[in-house]
């Protein structure tokens, strides 16, 4: 549904967006993360058709976001950022006038309108000022009028910022159920929410993307079996190095008669139960077994840090990863208690 | 320790979510108020009815009265506002029920006064007291029925609204055009009248449907069908008199069926059609009339044009004593061409303009419009034809006043220039805010906006005095006075208006709207 190749944007001297790629199939919801400053509301912009491109090319719903403007239009419903609304007009006033601009039928239009004011949650503030509502009733103004004309793809810019918790919950809510309908790409720097709503996850930092995959294969990635275990330093090594399906054990001393280890396995297989069961038969107690993943956490703060180093084409993994992974794991080690 | 690792969805979505969203309740406790204010409003706006209405009586019957008559007709117009301004906010049974009552009651004194034969055959008194009590039953009505919540009274109230002004509509446009003397006879414009309130009618059913209701629609269609028949079978009748040669029906008759017909057209259009110009251009009218710029215009311009028809009237009274040369027809362009209104339009135009494009990219509101599905140049267009019809509205105060001169001088005067003078209004309008709204869209300033206007307008001022000093057959001085707009004021006063002189101004406005859309449109160059 949308297709972005090697989309540039200068604006003067300042290069927003360079050279990023991406794709978004019909039906997916992408959630297109970044620290502020990175280039998400400017490649948002690119394909709701307000800005040109300085070089590249985006298509949605099949057309060129260039040349067919009219036609992409018709087939997106974007809420800006600053979600602007005309103060003046009633909820009900301004849904029909945005409904009438986008050609919705008017004989559906009344339906139309109160099955958006139904779903985002805003009839009981339909004949209020648009100007007296809070910011949390004017974002669901704003996605309703996104909405309003039932397009395939919704491009939602930092759609729960400045909500509160109880808002946030029930906008992640409508949007995952959205989801099921329309394609969605919705941007935001908070990883909780694309944890909570998105399929996949494009993390962008200075312009370019550093990530891009499935929450899926993020969470099928290496993982690390970490293990403390009371006993002696050379022997549990022993055994573990010799257990079947073990790839790379890395040792850390404790101190204390506690010995820790790191262990990586062939194929990413989980040998938590094998290695416990090896280590109560060998007399020693366990103290610590446990499976863990690098999170979204680590994989954005990773995409932002080696920014100064290469640029990444998308999908694929840095080859220094492991390395990559165990300092900076490292460094988060502290964080896991 | 909780596990930090990353969860697949469809994990979460197999486990239903215990947690059940919110009942949606509305952000704040709403309390319903006691509007007392409104009704402390109402109460002096009915005293104040009360003692207009005896002084206006008691003047009519030859009596005396502490309250002459001027203070009794303005005390008696205030005390209408405020009850109009009680009906609409108070919305409790017993006071909407009464104004309701108070509008049907205005409707049977209308119908009453028009068919009774007071004072002479059955019509006469149509003018002015069945229109006026034909305006205040609508006016009293339309809150009522707003605000009425039985859905029975309501669509009562509403279809009698729709029935009357088919019956004026169709009763004013057949009448006028079957006798030129019902239009615009001695005894007063009835036809004329008699349309535009059947119009007025119109619009409040239509309005009080909504067009998303069919039978509404449909009556919208219809009031645009029959501006359209009457628009061009008056076109056919100036025509066909002007190939006879027989007596010319065009002016003023055939101008005036035109003028309807195009009215009733417009206003159709501006109801139920969905064209994205006219939709936007209505959002932007509704605005103009929610800030207060719109109201502060009209009150400013009313009270300079009070100002200039007391000098006025002063002016022929004072030429008409004996012994002084009486004033030669047409004696209007005394009324309108002065200093006042030179500046009242270097002012107002950049007032009106200063907003339009400017304030859309100051609050963001430009993103949203431009990813809807519309050209710039539908939105450039929809904000200039919003301005203008807001211009001349402004402009009607002039007129009222000139209204008042016909009633209480009762003396016909030549009003011929006044049709001029409005295509002339009309034209430089069009250039002055097509020029207004290309500074507006240059900045996200206001204040920017206007000042770039108000010099575009002073330089326009100063081609009248730049022509001065250049010799009458000079190439320069023709030019000169093509362009400016205080000559083709005064040429359009004095009768005379050519079309040629009106080009420079329409051609300007192209011109600017052009550069508007190209400006708009630069944000998507490259």
């Amino acid at each position: 549904m949308i297709q972005v190749e090697n989309l540039t944007k200068y604006f003067g001297p300042v290069l927003a967006v360079s050279e990023v790629t991406f794709a978004v199939a019909q039906g997916e919801i992408v959630g297109f993360l970044g620290p502020n400053g990175a280039g998400k509301t400017t490649t948002m912009r690119v394909l709701t058709t307000y800005l040109p491109a300085t070089s590249g090319t985006a298509r949605v719903a099949g057309h060129d976001v260039r040349t067919e403007s009219m036609d992409v239009r018709r087939n997106i419903g974007y809420l800006p950022e600053s979600v602007p609304l005309y103060a003046e007009m009633r909820v009900e006033e301004y849904l029909n006038f945005r409904a009438k601009l986008k050609g919705v039928d008017r004989k559906q239009r009344p339906q139309r309108i109160d099955y958006c004011l139904g779903r985002c949650r805003i009839r009981e503030v339909r004949r209020r000022l648009i100007n007296t509502l809070s910011k949390g009733y004017r974002q669901r103004v704003g996605l309703a009028d996104a909405m309003v004309h039932d397009p395939p793809i919704l491009i939602l810019d930092e759609p729960t910022t400045g909500l509160d918790p109880l808002q946030i919950r029930e906008t992640l809510n409508l949007i995952r159920e959205l989801g099921e309908q329309h394609t969605i790409l919705l941007s935001t720097h908070i990883l909780s929410e694309v944890e909570a709503v998105c399929r996949r996850v494009i993390i962008v930092n200075a312009g370019h993307i550093g990530l891009d995959k499935k929450l899926s294969e993020l969470a099928t990635d290496e993982a690390v079996i970490v293990l403390e275990v009371r006993g002696p330093a050379e022997q549990v090594h022993n055994v573990l190095r010799t257990t079947e399906g073990v790839a790379q054990v890395a040792p850390q001393p404790l101190g204390d008669g506690l010995v820790g280890f790191e262990i990586r396995t062939h194929q990413h297989r989980d040998l938590r139960e094998t290695i416990s069961q090896r280590i109560v038969k060998n007399g020693w107690t366990i103290r610590r077994l446990d499976l863990r993943r690098r999170t979204l956490e680590d994989h954005f703060i990773d995409v932002v840090m080696r920014d100064e180093d290469a640029y990444l084409t998308p999908s694929s993994e840095l080859p220094g990863e492991a390395d990559g992974a165990s300092s900076s794991e490292g460094a988060l080690a502290g964080r896991n208690e | 320790m909780p596990s930090k690792a990353i969860t697949e969805n469809l994990e979460r979505s197999a486990t239903p979510d215990l947690w059940r969203p919110a009942r949606e309740v509305a952000p704040s406790v709403v309390r319903a108020e006691d509007p007392t204010v409104a009704r402390w409003l109402g109460l002096t706006g009915l005293l104040l009815v009360t003692v207009g209405s005896v002084a206006l009586i008691a003047t009519a019957l030859g009596r005396g009265s502490w309250v002459g008559p001027i203070w009794g007709s303005l005390c008696s117009v205030t005390g209408l506002a405020l009850l109009l301004f009680h009906a609409t906010v108070d919305g409790e049974v017993q006071v909407r029920r009464t104004y309701g009552m108070l509008g049907y009651l205005w409707l049977a004194a209308a119908v009453l006064v028009t068919v009774l034969p007071i004072n002479g055959p059955p019509g006469t008194q149509f003018f002015p007291y069945g229109f006026l009590f034909l305006s205040l039953a609508l006016f009293f009505l339309l809150p009522f029925a707003h605000n009425e919540t039985e859905m029975a009274w309501r669509r009562k109230t509403v279809a009698i609204l729709g029935l009357v002004g088919v019956a004026l509509a169709l009763t004013g446009l057949i009448g006028s055009n079957v006798s030129r003397a019902f239009l615009l006879g001695e005894h007063g414009p009835y036809g004329l009248l008699l349309s535009v309130l059947g119009l007025a009618y119109l619009w409040a059913y239509i309005g009080m449907r909504g067009t998303a209701d069919d039978l509404a629609y449909r009556a919208g269609l219809g009031v645009g069908a029959v501006g359209v028949v009457v628009f061009l079978v008056a076109l056919i009748r100036s025509l066909v008199a002007s190939w006879t040669h027989s007596e010319s029906y065009l002016i003023p008759a055939g101008l005036l069926l035109m003028g309807l017909g195009l009215l009733y057209a417009l206003v159709s259009a501006g109801l139920c059609s969905e064209n994205r110009v006219v939709v936007l251009a209505r959002r932007e009218l509704t605005a103009f009339f929610y800030s207060p710029i719109a109201y502060i215009v009209m009150l400013c311009l009313t009270l300079v044009a009070g100002l200039l028809f007391y000098i006025f009237l002063n002016l022929i009274i004072q030429q008409s004593q004996p012994g002084e040369t009486p004033l030669v027809e047409p004696v209007i362009r005394f009324y309108i061409i002065d200093w006042f209104p030179i500046i009242c339009v270097t002012l107002v135009v950049p007032a009106l303009t200063m907003r339009l494009l400017s304030e859309e990219r100051r609050s963001g509101t430009l993103e949203v419009l431009m990813t809807a599905p519309l050209g710039e140049g539908a939105v450039v267009l929809s904000k200039f034809l919003a301005a203008l019809i807001l211009y001349m509205v402004v402009w009607m105060p002039w007129g009222l006043y000139l209204v008042a001169l016909r009633i209480q001088g009762r003396q016909p005067f030549d009003y011929y220039p006044l049709l001029s003078f409005f295509f002339a209004l009309l034209a430089t309008g069009a250039g002055f805010l097509s020029m207004g709204l290309f500074f507006s869209s240059l900045t996200r300033n206001q204040i920017i906006a206007f000042f770039l206007t108000v010099v575009g307008m002073l330089a326009l001022l100063m081609v009248f005095f730049l022509k001065r000093p250049l010799a009458p057959d000079s190439a320069g001085y023709t030019i000169l006075s093509s362009i400016s707009y205080v000559d083709l004021w005064i040429n359009s006063l004095e009768g005379t208006l050519s079309p040629r002189y009106l080009m420079f101004h329409i051609s300007a406005a192209v011109f600017w709207l052009f550069v508007t859309v190209k400006v708009m449109e630069a944000r998507r160059w490259a």
